[in-house]
């Protein structure tokens, strides 16, 4: 039984740094409030445990948030492993866009909305998400890592353990699922 | 000269690193000629805008843990690490 001071530390931290871990955790596993929450409890715990090994080299928070991205990785791998997500390796799906001579099956039209005016629409950020979550997905954990988490490339290609060429097809595909899949649902076919 | 194909690719690449000077000249070469291209890459430059501003308004939302979350979550916590009957030790 955790002593009655080391639940008031677990507490204080939780007080102290529990949103900016959240928030943390949220931006990279694609807004699951859940999951965001059940990292945050996992690093506080773990923290806990390794209590002693911390001594106060670096700031507290900077530690805690060393532990959720170990946290965040470790589920990124355990989701690729468990949805057997290699499977968009072995056919490239940007086939669909392009005929046997690489020209545009159809050819794209340049949206007219500003960014400004989608961003402000809920509706369109719900179509935007629907279409996230839509992508394979080790298309969507790399391409949520980057955008939405801003990861670099070095460790998103650690955490998924792929090569940064590999990295770079998978954006590119997500780019161009996420292009279409907005020109139907949202810009329509007749968006001009 | 690149297909529209290769074209895209390339276009996505310059997001995300530093392309060569010949590949940016095949590039620049290609959207010369090329409105289709253009156009994909017009989208897409709207759409990184977007997720930026979406990224940017996450970091500074109010997005935060609810009361019953923090409650959960000592909760959980205090089993959890009442089983562990060892305590705190150096991981």
């Amino acid at each position: 039984m955790p002593k009655r001071d080391d639940q008031a530390m677990v507490a204080s931290w939780l007080e102290d740094h529990g949103d900016y871990l959240f928030r943390f955790a949220l931006s990279r596993l694609g807004g699951d409030t859940e999951q965001a929450r059940d990292m945050v409890q996992e690093t506080l715990l773990a923290a806990w445990k390794g209590w002693e090994g911390f001594g106060g080299r670096s700031a507290l928070r900077t530690w805690l948030v060393g532990i959720l991205k170990h946290k965040i990785t470790d589920h990124i791998r355990q989701q690729i492993r468990n949805r057997q997500l290699h499977e968009d390796v072995e056919r490239d799906p940007t086939s669909d866009w392009f005929g046997a001579d690489g020209h545009w099956q159809e050819a794209p039209k340049a949206w007219r909305a500003s960014p400004e005016s989608l961003f402000e629409s809920t509706d369109f950020q719900r179509v935007l998400q629907r279409c996230l979550d839509a992508l394979p997905a080790l298309q969507r954990e790399v391409f949520v890592l980057r955008e939405m988490g801003g990861e670099d490339s070095g460790s998103i290609c650690k955490s998924c353990d792929i090569t940064a060429t590999h990295l770079h097809v998978l954006m590119h595909r997500a780019r161009m699922a996420l292009r279409s899949c907005l020109d139907f649902n949202w810009f329509g076919r007749k968006a001009g | 000269m690149y297909s529209c194909r290769q074209a895209s690719r390339i276009l996505s690449d310059a997001i995300e690193r530093r392309l060569s000077p010949m590949e940016w000249l095949n590039l620049r070469l290609h959207l010369t000629i090329c409105g289709m291209c253009r156009n994909y890459a017009h989208n897409i430059r709207t759409l990184e805008t977007v997720l930026l501003r979406l990224r940017d308004q996450a970091t500074d939302s109010a997005q935060a843990l609810s009361a019953s979350d923090r409650a959960l979550i000592l909760r959980n916590i205090e089993a959890i690490a009442g089983d562990a009957d060892t305590g705190p030790s150096a991981p």
